[in-house]
């Protein structure tokens, strides 16, 4: 009898490892994806570089919240020029706060707060499940690819491929397409990390885009971890003070 | 041949040496076969209390040919025709200090100058209060000014009280700000420019809700008036109130807002600002000033004085093209300024003042046309505007460049002026700018009578 149980476990095993990828759910497999990438809220700090074709860079730090599925705030800790600069995201509402300038002012998530190759979108990214939906999934060369459409016309990228590593569940590199098919950038995800508390995600993001040959634009992580803020972190009125959420 | 001062020249050669070496091209640092440093050093992050320092320093040129037919060089110097070309030179410094521990925080941004100028009647009234130095100099002059300078208390992260010297940042226009109702004036051909606040107290109270409104925040403000502490706002000794509400409903941001206090004017507003679509925002403000007090005077300078509930208004949108082009426009309705008649009268006044000097040696008219000066001279006195500003970040491939054009139309006289500006990063700590203003319009029009014939403003900024 037991013998017959182990034979019956190995066997629906071995049928779990030969599974169609149609059998992975899709938007199942995207939540999964996300909640790898970061906890539903957290906070991190990030650093940005844009480097050039001739090698010159420029460098970027930010410290950064989000809470659920559509709420992300985040201040310029370094350069000293940029200092201060908070930037907030609620759903598809973006704004930038300059210090000492002037009220904060609405953004769109195609343009750069830092230039570059990283945009708005990407620099204030929302859970992909929140943006896209999952058009078909495949599998190839030991990943799972895929495939995604922007739920609403306000999404920067109108679809996205993304090959996800099948044992780590996490996004190896996504494609960022327009309407048009045409290709806007590749985002490489990079250097497996463990931050703490469960959190394991690549640690680097590097983009290159055929709009701009030859530049290159990375984005580091470093202590992302989860942390619950209310919702009033997460408002116009108190931008001008996220910095103060690191105290 | 107009005479540049040696001096300003001298100073000028200096400013584009200073621009060319910081234009020198800085080789960048090694980063291994990745092409970066994964070296991750996060500024403060262990221990982000404590003392907080930055700054900025900047040096910069302004050159001014100036119309010797124009009404208002006549008015300034009828008589003691000066150079025909008027040049200032600006070494600024801007410390930012914080102190930051627990849920309370200092914060204080001073502003020190030292300025040459060709004629320094030409500049422009300094703020106040303000510390004076080098008064009996012709050329030289220096003050100190505390431009912010306050202390907050955050019990919790919804409730935010501070107290001190304040820039006030009511409004959504980006040229102008009916509903400011206590900040000072910006400069219109430079917007982006800090300013020096008023010293008040106010808090911060935030709710947020799940639902069409998303946020209610509630700023209440006391400002106190007195001889000594924001004199200008209001005669007399006395605590003006106000307050404002925001709402974040349908994913629109309103404001409602009111100002009010002993002998000062109760100011009402309203401001919104949504985007129409990801790259379309549009932006509104409407401000009513009640028994505003109108100081006019008529071509034979007699000053009266008309009192009125002014409404004043703007519309504005932004628009973010596929090209990475953003075009700003902004439509202001001025109801506390002069109509185009009201203009041409006060123009005439001083046309007639400075006839009746020539003929007569008499200035009593051209004196009387001082009194109201500070009324009629500023830009933006007059009635209806249109601001469009189109900005292009890196066009052509050119990294960290960003050309811009900006166009302030007084749609009542048709004059304007259009102001072709460049900016430059140079390094991540140092950014170059050109602006020039140069003004149009037909004969007794408010741009066309301006000192100036252009301004040129050279400009480097080195941020620490």
């Amino acid at each position: 009898m037991r013998l017959a149980a182990v034979l019956f476990l190995a066997l629906v095993l071995s049928a779990g490892a030969a599974l169609p990828a149609w059998a992975v759910d899709g938007e199942e497999l995207l939540r999964t994806v996300d909640r790898n990438l970061a906890p539903e809220s957290y906070e991190s700090y990030r650093k940005l570089v844009n480097i050039e074709p001739d090698g010159s860079k420029r460098e970027y730090t930010l410290y950064t919240v989000k809470k659920g599925q559509d709420r992300v705030a985040s201040v310029f800790l370094a350069p000293a020029s940029e200092k201060g600069r908070a930037t907030l995201r609620q759903g598809e509402n973006m704004w930038l706060h300059i210090p000492e300038v002037g009220k904060p002012i609405r953004i769109t998530s195609l343009q750069s707060v830092t230039g570059g190759v990283f945009n708005n979108a990407d620099i204030m990214r929302l859970d992909y499940q929140v943006e896209y939906a999952v058009e078909s999934l495949e599998e190839a060369d030991g990943a799972y690819l895929l495939k995604l459409k922007a739920r609403t016309a306000e999404v920067a990228y109108d679809r996205l491929e993304m090959r996800v590593d099948k044992a780590l569940l996490v996004p190896t590199e996504i494609r960022c397409l327009a309407a048009s098919g045409m290709l806007i950038k590749t985002l490489y995800f990079k250097q497996m990390t463990d931050f703490g508390d469960g959190v394991q995600r690549p640690a680097v993001i590097e983009t290159d885009s055929p709009l701009h040959q030859g530049y290159k634009s990375v984005m580091i992580f470093a202590k992302v971890q989860a942390r619950d803020l209310p919702d009033e972190v997460f408002t116009l009125t108190f931008l001008p003070r996220v910095e103060s959420l690191r105290r | 041949m107009r005479y540049v001062p040696a001096s300003a020249l001298a100073a000028l050669a200096v400013l584009l040496l200073c621009a060319a070496l910081a234009l020198h091209p800085v080789p960048a640092r090694a980063g291994g076969d990745a092409g970066y440093d994964l070296d991750f050093e996060i500024p403060e992050a262990e221990e982000p209390r404590g003392l907080g320092f930055k700054g900025e320093i900047e040096l910069r040129a302004t050159i001014r040919p100036l119309d010797e037919d124009s009404l208002l060089y006549k008015q300034r110097y009828y008589q003691d025709m000066g150079d025909s070309v008027q040049s200032d030179f600006l070494l600024r410094l801007k410390p930012e200090l914080s102190y930051a521990l627990d849920a309370v925080s200092l914060y204080a941004r001073p502003r020190l100058d030292l300025d040459w100028s060709a004629d320094k009647r030409a500049g422009g009234e300094p703020d106040e209060p303000s510390e004076e130095f080098m008064d009996d100099e012709r050329h030289w002059g220096s003050s100190v000014v505390l431009e912010e300078g306050f202390a907050s208390w955050q019990p919790t992260h919804a409730l935010t009280l501070e107290a001190g010297k304040k820039v006030l940042k009511w409004g959504k226009g980006y040229a102008w700000n009916p509903v400011a109702f206590v900040s000072r004036l910006k400069d219109i051909d430079d917007p982006d420019q800090t300013r020096e606040g008023y010293v008040m107290a106010y808090a911060d109270a935030i709710r947020s809700f799940d639902g069409p409104l998303t946020t209610l925040a509630l700023t209440p403000v006391l400002v106190p008036v007195g001889t000594s502490v924001n004199g200008d706002l209001a005669p007399g000794d006395s605590v003006l109130y106000g307050a404002k509400a925001y709402f974040l409903l349908y994913d629109t941001d309103i404001d409602l807002l009111f100002m009010n206090g002993e002998a000062f004017d109760t100011r009402l507003g309203l401001d919104f600002s949504t985007n129409l679509s990801s790259n379309f925002e549009v932006h509104g403000e409407a401000a009513l000033r009640r028994g505003f007090d109108q100081q006019r005077i008529d071509d034979e300078g007699n000053v009266s004085s008309r009192t009125y509930d002014a409404f004043s208004y703007l519309l504005g949108l932004r628009y973010l093209s596929s090209t990475d082009t953003t075009l700003l426009l902004e439509y202001y309705h001025n109801d506390e300024g002069y109509s185009p008649e009201e203009m041409r009268e006060y123009f005439t006044l001083i046309e007639n003042g400075y006839n009746q000097y020539l003929d007569t040696g008499n200035d009593r008219l051209i004196k009387r046309s001082n009194l109201v000066a500070s009324d009629y001279n500023p830009s933006g006195a007059g009635r209806d505007y249109l601001y469009l500003r189109l900005s292009r970040p890196e066009p052509w491939d050119i990294l960290y460049l960003t050309p811009a054009v900006t166009c302030i139309a007084n749609l009542g006289d048709a004059s304007f002026t259009v102001n072709p500006e460049v900016s430059y990063l140079a390094r991540q700590d140092l950014t170059l700018r050109a602006l020039f203003v140069i003004p149009f319009g037909p004969a007794g029009s408010e741009f066309s009578e301006k000192i100036q014939d252009a301004k040129i403003q050279l400009s480097m900024t080195y941020t620490f």
